[in-house]
């Protein structure tokens, strides 16, 4: 009896890092945001009482549900417009993650009415986003990657020179967001295999020719016909495989003797689906379907996963790059702050060079004199960079600074950078924890 | 506390499962699954419903949507013609107004109880177009039907092939007013 209530605890409240959500969440408000800012022209028209539902029509828009309710009581299109761009507004706190649990249980319910208040333009997408956004309102921990959670690491930095734990929270909102992705693709499967048209290879070229969907030139969709049956026959195989997430962690190990895991197989089929939902989007036009599937992988990520993508991408990087900085400045405390914040990859060492030991063992054969005029980094190499060769050296270990390091090896970067760098820190004594008198 | 919500919170994980899988799985086009259709609890209907969980995945199932629907709304010039003033198609329409516009134009073909909407639609339409009231406006429809059996691993077939439309008047009436 003990032996099947701990199995039972594990199997809903086992633990589980919380930052799948996190990104979830993000990606959700942003998809949100960006498709109800297309509607931005047709706001009044879809949903007022002047636009295509008056009340003597609106009943075959909306199913007799609690959410179709709310918008009904506006009766003019300026407070549907005023609700509207309190949506967005909502949605924007909602993705830099601020008052963050009340900002996100308002949007979901938002869009909630607004999608049941005109069912008519609802598409595959929309449904998805409103699966999601269920499962972010009642999830207990969604705040990695926001600036609440910020707010707490910048406390506890200032304090401990160290970040909070890792968010996490119990599994069984993981469990329910595997569970949704597993009927979405299943019953999607077993419908197509009901028809005729998947089972002949016909399929995916009559979608793609329908000019409601068609997003490439004619021409080029027509060449794409030769491989018309193997794209049909790869989707029902693709849909088919989620069918395995259903076999539990111990089948795996025991018949692939442990070269195989539940959450190997999850990330494969999540990257299958990656490239599935491109292609969708790339040959055609479904709304907001492929971006809604990609922002529900995201809330299937647990700790494996992120285990997983440092591996990959550390595989040809060995060590830690030192970072030593000045322990006593409040400006350079904020930098490395920020710098362990974006240090994904787990790649730098910090070391406050005030602390001689800590010193002595990663920078033995620098002077304190010199560690006290910039920032240093050494290489696994032994290669010793300071300043802004340091910094830019830096961004390339950083995946959210990525985007910048093409900019910052432009012709004369490296000039302005250097001299940036050197009035920055000439008054660097004069930052505090608290402000920045630069 | 804990003792308490757990249970309860792993009950709810249980229902919200069964009641999703249930849900869409009663709504494949399958007579194997009639017995779930007919079994299947009011409550989970309810249950999804209340909280915005219904959902049924049938844009490309069992089959791909086939027929193609445009719809055009025109008013009667002087000399008795008939030009357009709107025109429901996705070649007309903008790439993100197409996403959102043809769903509701296509939730209008073949479905009769769905004639106020029309209605409404060419009123409304009418009245921004600044047709002169009392005008008489119709609504025509061209639809095709894609191909069901086409021949596969050529694509000769699809460069030869030339959509024909028919085309049908569904409904005149008269533009009513200019605050519509």
């Amino acid at each position: 009896m003990s032996r099947i209530l701990f199995d039972w605890r594990q199997f809903f409240f086992r633990p589980v890092s919380a930052s799948g959500f996190g990104l979830m969440r993000i990606a959700w408000a942003v998809t949100v945001g960006t498709f109800f800012l297309f509607k931005i022209n047709d706001v009044a028209f879809l949903y007022s009482q002047t636009g295509l539902l008056t009340p003597e029509v609106i009943h075959l828009a909306q199913y007799d549900t609690l959410w179709s309710m709310p918008l009904n009581l506006l009766d003019s299109p300026e407070m549907i417009f005023v609700v509207y761009f309190v949506f967005l507004a909502l949605l924007c706190l909602m993705a830099i993650g601020l008052w963050t649990r009340v900002v996100t249980i308002a949007s979901v319910l938002l869009l909630f009415a607004f999608h049941e208040h005109n069912t008519l333009i609802l598409g595959g997408g929309d449904t998805v986003l409103r699966l999601i956004g269920f499962l972010l309102m009642i999830a207990p921990n969604i705040q990695a990657f926001s600036v609440d959670r910020l707010r707490k690491q910048w406390k506890h930095w200032r304090t401990h020179t160290a970040l909070l734990p890792l968010p996490q929270q119990p599994i069984w909102p993981w469990r329910l967001v595997l569970w949704q992705l597993i009927v979405i693709y299943s019953v999607t499967v077993l419908d197509k295999l009901s028809g005729e048209m998947w089972w002949v290879g016909v399929a995916t070229m009559t979608a793609v020719h329908h000019p409601d969907f068609q997003r490439l030139p004619k021409f080029l969709i027509d060449e794409l016909s030769l491989i018309g049956p193997v794209v049909d026959y790869s989707i029902l195989l693709y849909e088919l495989l989620w069918f395995t997430l259903l076999i539990p962690q111990y089948a795996w190990s025991t018949v692939s003797r442990g070269r195989l895991s539940h959450h190997r197989v999850k990330r494969w089929l999540l990257g299958g689906g990656i490239v599935f939902h491109f292609c969708i989007w790339l040959f055609m036009r479904v709304g907001s379907f492929p971006q809604a599937m990609l922002a529900f992988y995201l809330g299937t990520l647990l700790d494996d996963d992120f285990r997983a993508f440092r591996r990959l991408f550390n595989r040809r990087f060995t060590g830690q790059i030192a970072v030593l900085y000045d322990g006593h400045c409040g400006l350079c405390r904020r930098s490395v702050f920020a710098l362990a914040l974006l240090d994904h990859l787990h790649r730098l060492k910090l070391v406050d060079f005030h602390n001689a030991a800590a010193r002595q063992t990663a920078a033995p054969n620098l002077r304190f004199e010199d560690l006290d005029k910039a920032l240093h980094i050494i290489e696994p190499s032994g290669e010793v960079l300071l300043g802004f060769d340091a910094f830019r050296r830096m961004a390339r270990h950083l995946p959210v600074l990525w985007p910048l390091v093409p900019l910052l090896h432009v012709p004369g970067a490296t000039p302005i950078g250097r001299r940036v760098y050197a009035r920055v820190a000439d008054r660097r004594r004069t930052c505090t924890h608290e402000d920045c008198a630069l | 506390m804990r003792s308490v919500l757990q249970p309860l919170v792993a009950v709810f994980c249980l229902w919200h499962m069964f009641a999703v899988g249930v849900y869409a799985l009663s709504l494949i086009h399958n007579d194997r699954v009639q017995w779930l259709r007919d079994s299947a609890p009011p409550l989970v209907r309810s249950y999804l419903l209340a909280t915005s969980q219904w959902q049924q995945w049938n844009m490309f199932a069992p089959d791909p949507l086939r027929r193609v629907y445009r719809l055009t709304l025109e008013h009667q010039e002087p000399n008795q013609t008939w030009s357009p003033f709107v025109v429901y198609a996705p070649d007309i329409l903008g790439k993100r107004q197409t996403d959102y516009t043809m769903k509701f134009v296509r939730s209008i073909d073949q479905k009769s109880h769905m004639e106020p909407l029309l209605d409404r639609l060419m009123q409304i339409n009418c009245a921004n177009a600044l047709v002169s009231p009392g005008t008489r406006i119709r609504a025509r429809s061209e639809t095709m039907v894609i191909p069901y059996r086409q021949p596969r691993f050529t694509s000769s077939f699809w460069k030869h092939w030339v959509p024909r439309y028919e085309h049908n008047v569904i409904k005149e009436t008269t533009c009513h007013s200019r605050n519509a």
